[in-house]
């Protein structure tokens, strides 16, 4: 198959997964037996507001026709207003993906580079101090909770030893310049340098504790393929040629042994996507898994469906683009 | 060559990185801490949770404000120099002070207060029901006579339901013009004073961050003259250890909602940060279905009532931030004087039980919420009704879930709490005894025709001594009769640095009264 063909029925099956995320949410949402209206209006709310606001939402009418309305709007590009901030939540969502994204991208770009160098390293040096080393550190961060790890490193890089911030994306006493949302890149943009180097120093401890556990998965699954691959016989026959190991390991082993682990960095990505919620909550961080946790606790509606519906259009594409990728790689997989 | 300029670009970088983190704090500017994720918005008229009202009491003036005096809340002149009220208690007259003026420099009229309280009832928001309800107006009801005499006609409620609802969030005075002119499709402003402001009051919103941080700054046109701190900084850190620490690293000035082991440990001990305090404005309460099997029996609930350990609750669980408080109404307000009948005595609960026809107990299931101070008073209920031969189990629920459930009467037994909306007898006395309100007695379905009767007459009663001895006789009624078990009245607190001055003063009565005009560095 071409790679074209392979692309097109790759995105028409992500058509079909997009609307099928969109209607497990709303069912399972509405099926719940709780009410939004009361938990946003508060406790104390007469029951006649409650109704008003019922109606006002539609929330009054039968699932059918409010799955009619929704999806209605949606085609038309309208995912609804959130029940709590009252805007669209195109515009609440669109605020806080950045932040995410940003933190994700980070924090992919640290596991992979960090986990394939231990996973090379541990798979090369095979018994030796550097693998007992990075399996003691791997298994660390698959079983340690991120938000207890996350506090121990804010009491001792921020309380102690003031080297690092607590939380937020940057300063408070700095305003920069909102381009694309992404912080580092608008400061590149606009060359506000104090706060290109001001965000690094945030992106910092929320990068690790997002990045460590997949750091942990990339570097197990490396060292294994890589393992794999240097039985292979032709890494042998590279060796008996007389190749330095250096250029066999590197030019020969290296791009097969990369393989599985490039499956398995969509997947990463994804996680760290939309398990981002408790990252955000110790580093103050104003991303959307805060957004899509706070609108589950107050079963608001709209914005729960936006941005699970966004969080899985990101993911697929994410998985998409690994595909390729991995069609790129290994020609067999197109057939 | 090659890796020496690495390294130098290497050490170039870590040298921009390590420009000191700590921020200093300029001396006019005030930095708190919140969990700022129950923000909703700005806007007088929609705005009704309690932390965001905080601020939008310090950016809109009122005709009137309230003051705590003797330890009891008092209305005093804000916009309006002074009122006046008809015979019959119906209609009100306020003439406005000359000279004052709004954060744009516009000079606030009588027309701004009708076009306010007019718009406050037509988008009718959560609010709404305090102007609509308590005090009956309707959109013909406010008029400005001329540009300083505004008229009021109201249901007749007493003055200091009036005045206090007049001095609550939805009573904030707005600039008609630059609403008006940020009007989008009819919504009466609604979208842009989300994130803006167009007040009288000591400071203007400047930016609202989401998730990130809230500036207020000093309104220079304000009639009572400029505050001392001319920024405010309210910045989004949801986690209360991160409070706490960067309060005790001198990163911030204020902390909100530290957890009660973290305030009990400033108390105790403490060299820059000092812990202030203020009686909240809320009350925690067992409440139990009076529907519900054994319940129905008044002495059943009784015995619930003697079974409970207050003390264990309020110095245990709450760390000692409560007060003993066994009424609907909350310590200074009218009509309070103090009275706590119930403590616990098992061998009376026991023998409650047992004239019931219980003796050995029964299953009940006790709902609250996810917090971890309700889920720890659950627990100390659930071992208290143990020692009776009560069997309870406890289930946690999403506020979503909950209030569904209990506006429909459809729990057990539930721990839960309640905010006060205006701080006047009459409303604590309407959710928790009348039940035709189909508030707090309704969901737990105590339909005592006495109880509303006796609310109701107090809410009318315009002789203020005779309204009192009202509120007392329905108390003792109720703290028999009721379905409520009362916990206790919280205690609100704070961290702050001790550099900062006058927080005490300004936040006197919580959300009700606060002030940051009288906080200075």
């Amino acid at each position: 198959m071409e790679l074209s063909s392979f692309i097109l029925k790759r995105l028409i099956l992500m058509v079909v997964v997009i609307f099928g995320v969109l209607i497990i949410v709303f069912v399972v949402t509405r099926i719940i037996p709780a009410d939004p209206v009361g938990a946003i209006l508060g406790g104390n709310a007469p029951p006649a507001a409650v109704d008003a606001m019922r109606h006002q939402l539609g929330l009054d009418k039968p699932i059918f026709m409010q799955l009619l309305d929704y999806l209605g709007g949606v085609l038309r590009g309208n995912f609804g207003n959130s029940l709590v901030s009252s805007r669209s939540v195109i515009t609440d969502i669109l605020e806080y993906l950045p932040a995410t994204i940003e933190l994700a991208i980070s924090s992919i770009i640290f596991a992979v580079l960090l986990g394939t160098t231990l996973g090379l390293l541990s798979a090369v040096f095979r018994n030796r101090f550097i693998d007992h080393f990075s399996r003691v550190f791997s298994i660390l961060g698959i079983s340690l909770p991120g938000f207890w790890l996350g506090l121990i490193l804010i009491l001792f890089f921020y309380y102690r030893l003031g080297w690092l911030p607590s939380g937020g994306q940057y300063d408070m006493f700095l305003s920069p310049t909102r381009v694309t949302g992404l912080v580092l890149l608008d400061s590149v943009i606009t060359g506000e340098w104090n706060v290109f180097f001001n965000a690094i120093k945030h992106l910092i401890l929320p990068t690790f504790i997002l990045g460590y556990s997949s750091t942990a998965s990339i570097a197990r699954i490396m060292r294994a393929s890589m393992l794999d691959v240097l039985h292979q016989n032709y890494i042998r026959t590279a060796r008996a040629k007389g190749l330095p190991k250096k250029t066999v390991i590197l030019r020969h082993a290296l791009r097969n042994a990369l393989i599985p682990v490039v499956t398995i960095i969509g997947l990463e990505f994804g996680g760290l996507l939309s398990g981002a919620v408790l990252t955000e909550t110790i580093f103050s961080w104003p991303g959307l898994g805060r957004y899509i946790v706070n609108s589950l606790l107050t079963l608001d509606y709209p914005a729960i469906s936006g941005g699970t519906i966004f969080i899985a259009l990101i993911y697929s594409v994410v998985n998409l683009v690994v595909d390729i990728l991995y069609a790129a790689l290994d020609p067999r997989m197109r057939a | 060559m090659n890796r020496k300029r690495k390294a130098i670009a290497g050490l170039l970088f870590l040298a921009a990185l390590s420009v000191a983190v700590a921020a200093n704090i300029p001396k006019d500017t005030l930095v708190v801490a919140s969990n700022s994720e129950i923000f909703k918005s700005f806007d007088p008229g929609v705005c009704f949770e309690v932390e965001p009202s905080v601020y939008v009491k310090n950016i809109y003036a009122n005709l009137v404000t309230l003051k705590m005096v003797d330890g009891a809340f008092t209305p005093v002149p804000d916009l309006a120099e002074k009122w006046e009220q008809s015979s019959d208690g119906k209609t009100w007259t306020f003439y406005l002070r000359k000279g004052a003026k709004f954060a744009n420099g516009d000079p606030v009229k009588a027309s701004d207060v009708e076009y306010s309280y007019r718009r406050a009832i037509t988008i009718n928001k959560s609010p709404a029901w305090l102007f609509k309800d308590t005090l009956g107006l309707t959109v013909d009801s406010i008029k400005a006579v001329n540009d300083t005499t505004v008229t009021i006609v109201t249901n007749g409620a007493p003055s200091n339901i009036v005045l206090s609802v007049l001095a609550a969030n939805i009573g904030g005075v707005l600039n008609e013009k630059e609403v008006r002119a940020h009007e989008v499709s009819g919504d009466m402003g609604q979208a842009w004073l989300t994130d803006h402001s167009a007040g009288a009051g000591a400071y203007v919103l400047k930016e609202w961050k989401r998730k990130t941080q809230i500036v207020l700054t000093a309104n220079k046109n304000y009639f009572n003259g400029e505050p001392p701190i001319k920024t405010i900084i309210v910045r989004d850190v949801p986690e209360a250890s991160d409070r706490y620490l960067l309060l005790k690293k001198g990163d911030v000035d204020v902390a909100w909602q530290i957890t009660v082991e973290q305030a009990a440990s400033l108390r105790d001990k403490s060299e820059d940060v000092a812990l202030i305090s203020t009686p909240a404005q809320s009350l925690e309460y067992v409440a139990m279905n009076a529907s519900w099997g054994p319940f129905k029996d008044n002495r059943v609930r009784q015995a619930v009532k003697y079974a409970i350990d207050y003390d264990a609750i309020i110095n245990k669980v709450r760390e000692g931030f409560a007060i003993k408080n066994q009424q609907f109404l909350a310590i200074g307000y009218f009509g309070y004087k103090e009275s706590n009948p119930y403590k616990r005595d098992v061998e009376k609960a026991k023998k409650l039980l047992a004239d019931a026809g219980y003796p050995n107990g029964f299953e009940v299931e006790i709902v609250t919420s996810e917090s971890d101070i309700r889920r720890a008073e659950a627990v100390v209920v659930q071992s208290n009704l143990a020692d009776i031969g009560i069997k309870s189990n406890i289930v946690v629920m999403p506020a979503a879930q909950m209030y569904d459930k209990y506006r429909n009467q459809g729990l057990q037994m539930i721990v839960a709490g309640w905010g006060i909306d205006y701080p006047d007898a009459d409303a604590l006395a309407k959710p928790f005894a009348d039940y035709t309100v189909k508030q707090l007695a309704w969901r737990n379905a105590w339909l005592d025709d006495k109880a509303a009767a006796m609310t109701a007459a107090a809410a009318k009663e315009i002789n203020d001594k005779k309204r009192a001895q009202m509120y007392i006789d329905l108390v003792q009624y109720w703290q028999v009769n009721g379905p409520f078990a009362m916990l206790y009245q919280p205690i609100e607190y704070w961290g702050i640095r001790k550099e900062v001055k006058g927080y005490d003063k300004a936040f006197e009565g919580y959300n009700v009264h606060c002030n940051f005009t009288l906080i200075s560095k």
